[in-house]
Order: structure tokens, then sequence, then C-alpha cells
């Protein structure tokens, strides 16, 4: 399918704020490997940086990464630890070259959803707090578009959606795009295509997106990169280490650098 | 959001069949053809809760007649049907209240003619003279009908031997043009006034021939606005007269009525009620005070200015529609 969207319509390029959300609408994209995996692209850039598993519900990031968490975001919610003795360290942690934090859920407790206003609002401005001793925290949003999941996003400098070249995946997306700009009118998340058979489908997954984003709200989300499949991504998950040490030169890897770097600075990469 | 991808022989085959299942305002999103020519379009449309309905206009205007005919009581009789429709048409609480009462106290059994009576206990009515006694100037909110309603009243004048001098301070792209092409029309001399001063000598010059002033749009809720049309109205010593439209909301109708009262209007004239249903808004402006001068159902200049007498009314509030007198008829 050939794109719709014209060339002089391609959103201004601009770089991700600090407190980066990253999220899907609908589970099962990747979301979770993107995030361990644009942490440790981050971190080799030389920046401080912290990944928060905002999934409390089903969390999985230490699965993914192969922790042992001292701690976790439940027992924070529950009041039992500080935030800052939930952080566990990948790599050595954020004070090492190339390792950075992170703060684990715990997957089968209380849900984001569960959390009534209050509890939401604690959640989000300890996040906030955490941050702040960072140069870059990533949050690992929950996939679907509760309450709680568009609060957090909404407390973010900048919101990550990543997507896939499914039919579903584009309307979970948008509907989550929909909601969060219910609470903030200005949002404009980034857009990564992940999983991506081929460039072409890719590029019309992402016009598919935009271009009902620019139909029906009013704005273009502007393309962060494109990750290809990459049999790798799931080698990883499955031996319980992150990407960047199992598969340093893996095709899906050398995207998510890509991606990283165009967050980070933001038009200096290829993607357009 | 609903997403839907069609396979078709044609483009224009895809995208009737988009329009037909998405709707006419569904986006296509990505489009591929095929080498046989055969296309692959995917449309994406939203959707609220609330689905339009596939009437015809024909069957959408039936259905609503006879749903109005239900809620307003046209089958019932006498003071149920008055009572039915005062809730029908949201006249304010207070308005209702005491035209029932009134109602009940003399009801004749037929319905149109007790409301009639009832009204006419209540508010008073007074017609535009064909000689009034001082310039009158014609005051109203953007598009309430200012213009064509001095049109009226002079095309009414000049049937009747008497011309009238049409004066404009509206300075607005157009406005004077049109002032212009209706006195042209009329046989009647039409000065345009910038401000109060050259108003003040237009009037002067106009000497015994009854003077009608359009003004520009003001709206009645804001304080400067009213200021100004006091002033101009208190240099050329005229009668405001307000010129307000059938269709707004009650509520607002009686704030505005009130506010024009509040800087020397006494009367009202009532615009459009063609496209207006419910009424609400009539009895508002009485009970803000105001005295009916007219009531104009279409925008036509032709199709005259009814006097608002309490029968008209009162068949506005109970009948299916409303007719414009013919020029003049009537009139005390």
């Amino acid at each position: 399918m050939k794109s719709l969207l014209s060339a002089n319509s391609a959103p201004e390029q601009r770089k991700a704020g600090p407190l980066l959300a990253i999220a899907s609408g609908k589970g099962g994209v990747g979301k979770t490997v993107i995030a361990g995996a644009l942490a440790s692209c981050f971190a080799a850039r030389g920046e401080r940086t912290l990944l928060v598993d905002g999934d409390l519900g089903m969390a999985n990031i230490d699965v993914q990464l192969g922790l042992h968490p001292r701690g976790d975001l439940a027992g924070v919610m529950a009041g039992q630890i500080s935030l800052a003795e939930a952080v566990s360290c990948v790599s050595g942690g954020a004070d090492m070259a190339g390792g950075f934090d992170v703060i684990a859920g715990r997957s089968g407790s209380a849900s984001l959803a569960g959390l009534d206003p209050a509890g939401a609002a604690r959640l989000s401005a300890g996040i906030a707090a955490a941050s702040m001793t960072y140069d870059r925290t990533l949050i690992d949003l929950a996939a679907g578009a509760d309450r709680a999941t568009i609060r957090l996003a909404a407390a973010a400098d900048d919101v990550l959606l990543v997507i896939s070249d499914e039919p579903t995946s584009l309307t979970d997306a948008y509907a989550f795009v929909k909601l969060l700009r219910l609470r903030d009118e200005g949002a404009a998340p980034f857009v990564l295509v992940n999983n991506a058979t081929d460039e072409a489908s890719a590029k019309m997954a992402y016009t598919s997106f935009s271009r009902t984003c620019e139909s029906f709200l009013g704005f273009i989300p502007p393309l962060a990169g494109i990750v290809r499949r990459d049999v790798s991504v799931g080698k990883a998950i499955r031996q319980q280490t992150a990407l960047n040490v199992s598969a340093p030169g893996s095709p899906a890897f050398t995207d998510i650098k890509a991606v990283a770097g165009f967050l980070a600075v933001g038009a200096e990469t290829a993607y357009a | 959001m609903r997403l839907r991808t069609f396979n078709a022989r044609s483009m224009s085959e895809a995208m009737a069949a988009v329009r037909r299942e998405l709707g006419p305002d569904a986006i296509i999103i990505a489009t591929h053809e095929q080498d046989d020519g055969a296309v692959s379009v995917r449309a994406a449309a939203e959707e609220g809760a609330v689905q339009p309905s596939s009437d015809t206009p024909e069957a959408a205007t039936k259905r609503r007649e006879t749903e109005r005919a239900k809620a307003r009581g046209d089958n019932a009789d006498g003071l149920t049907r008055i009572a039915r429709a005062l809730a029908w048409h949201e006249v304010p609480d207070s308005a209702a209240e005491a035209i029932m009462e009134a109602a009940i106290s003399l009801e004749d059994g037929e319905a149109t003619a007790t409301l009639a009576r009832a009204l006419d206990t209540r508010y008073p009515v007074h017609p535009v003279e064909l000689r009034p006694a001082r310039p009158l100037l014609f005051a109203g909110a953007p598009g309430a009908g200012k213009s064509s309603i001095i049109a009226r009243l002079a095309a009414r004048a000049v049937a009747q031997g008497v011309s009238p001098v049409l004066i404009s301070t509206d300075q607005r792209a157009g406005a004077e043009a049109q002032m212009a092409a209706y006195a042209k029309a009329l046989g009647l001399s039409f000065e345009s006034a910038p401000g109060a001063h050259e108003l003040d000598l237009m009037i002067e010059q106009a000497g015994d021939a009854p003077v009608l002033i359009d003004t520009g749009a003001v709206n009645p809720l804001d304080l400067e606005d009213l200021e100004s049309l006091t002033y101009l109205a208190a240099t050329a010593d005229a009668e405001i007269i307000a010129v307000m439209e059938a269709g707004q909301i009650p509520g607002d109708a009686e704030d505005t009525a009130a506010l024009f009262s509040s800087i020397g209007a006494a009367r009202v004239i009532f615009t459009r009620l063609d496209v207006a249903r419910r009424m609400g808004a009539l009895l508002a402006a009485g009970e803000a005070g105001l005295s009916y001068a007219h009531i104009a159902a279409s925008p036509f200049i032709g199709s005259g200015l009814a006097p608002a007498t309490p029968l008209r009314i009162a068949r506005a509030l109970l009948e299916e529609t409303v007719l414009d007198g013919p020029d003049g008829e009537d009139t005390p």
C-alpha cells in the first residue's frame, strides 16, 4: 500500500523529554523488550538511566532482564520500602558505564488499574521524584488505556508509542492516544513501529496511524523509528538476557540504538 | 474508531463501499492497487455512542412532527393541551404558572382562545405605529433580522402612503449597501450615519417623516455594546426596539430581553419563527417586561410582519405553523 502522507506534512522533529513513558495500547507488540533495550542504549550514550516497570499487575521487566529485585514498586505503593530502596541494578547500575537502574513491578500484585486516584497520583509523583537524579527515566507502561496508565503517561514529558503493522495494534494505539489527549491535549507521542517484516509495511503502518491521528485528533505523531523483525529478540526473551548482551549486533538492536539516538538528540538521525 | 479494509474491482467501487459501510466522513488511511486493477482500501471512521438516524428527510420530518404533536399535547383538550404546550415550548416556570392560573379562571373550552385570553392578561401588545412619535432605533444581536424588519416596516408604511426615512449606523461591509437597496426598491431616501452627530443631523433633516434607524449588531450581554447603543438612542431621542430571534433558548432570551429593557427598550419584535419549534423565548421576553410589537415567521421581505397579538402568540404555541399576516393587517 502506498503512503498517502505527503512529504510536506511531516511533523517537525524534536527530541524526547527526560521522563519518557513507553506505551502500546495493544499488548504483545514488544513494548518491554523495546524499553529494556532503549534503557541500555541511553546508558551507552552516557545518560544516567532509570527504567521503571509501570505495569503493576503484569510486571515482567525483571523476568525479561533476569533480575532478582531487592524490592519493587508494589512494596513502595504498600509503604513498605522507599522508591530508592526498590532500585535494582543492570550491568552494574546507573553509576557504571553502560549500566542502568531498574525499579521492578511485581507480577500478580494489585494492578495499577485498581489504584485509587490518590494512589495513582502518589505513584506518578514518586516516579517523577525518583527521575530527578537521572538524565533519563523510562516508564514501561501497562498495555491498555485504563485511567491509571493514562495518568502515568500524562505525567511523563513524552510518550513513545510502540505499534506493529497489525490493524488491531493501530486501533488500540489510537484509543490510547485519544484518551491521553483528553487528559493532556498537547500530547504528541512518538511512534515506533516494531516487529516490521519490511520497510514498506512498517511505513504503511505508521502512515495509517498518523493519518488517523491527523484526521480525527488534529495532530501528526512523529515517527521515532522502525525496528525490524528479528529472531534474536525471541531468543533473548527465552534466555532472560538483555538484547544488548545476547545480540548486540542484531538488526533489532541496531534499529533500537538508532531510535535511542533519535529520541536523545532529535533530528540528527536518518528517519523522516 | 472503526477500521476496515475493503477489496473491490475498482477505486470507485471501493470508495462507495467505504461510504456505505463507514459513513460519509470516513477517511482513507491507505490504498493498494493490484496489477489486475483490483484495489484494496483501508478506511477508518470515528463513532460516538449516538448513531445518526438513516431516515430520509421526509421520514425524519414526519417522525418529528408525530413526536411533537404527541409531546405538545395536540390531541388533548382545553387546559391540558395548554399545560402540555407550555411545558413542551420550555416556557419559563414563572410564566407557565401565571398563564395556567389565568387560563383556569378564563377557560371557555377552546384551547387557543383560552390561551390567548390568558396571554392578554399577562403581556402588553404594542405594534409599531405607522407614524411613530419618535425615531425608532432597532437593536439586536448579529443575525437577529434588524434590517429585514426595517424593510418590512418601511414597505408597510409605503403601502399606506407614508414615506419613512431610513438611516443606518451599521458600518459593516455590505450593511449600508443592503439598506440602500431596500430603500431604492421602495423609493425611499436612505442615509448612512457613521456617528451620533451625523445621526442627529439626518433626523433633523427628515422633518416630519418617520425615521427608522438600523444599527450595527450588538451583543446584549456586553455592557460596552449596550452603552454605545444607549448613547446613540439618547442623542437621537429615539425609541429602542429590540429585535430577537424566536429560537433562542428561553433563559438566554429572558437575560437578553431584561438587558434591552434596562437600556430603555419597551417593545420587542420576534423574528425567525419559521426556524424555531420551541417558542419559550417568546414568552421569556414578556416575562422581562417587554411589550410585543410584531412577529415575523420567515426572513423574506415580502412575507410581511404580523402584529404580535395574543391570538397569534397562542397559535404559535398551540398550532402547527405560524403564518405571517399580510402587511398592515389588523394593525390598530
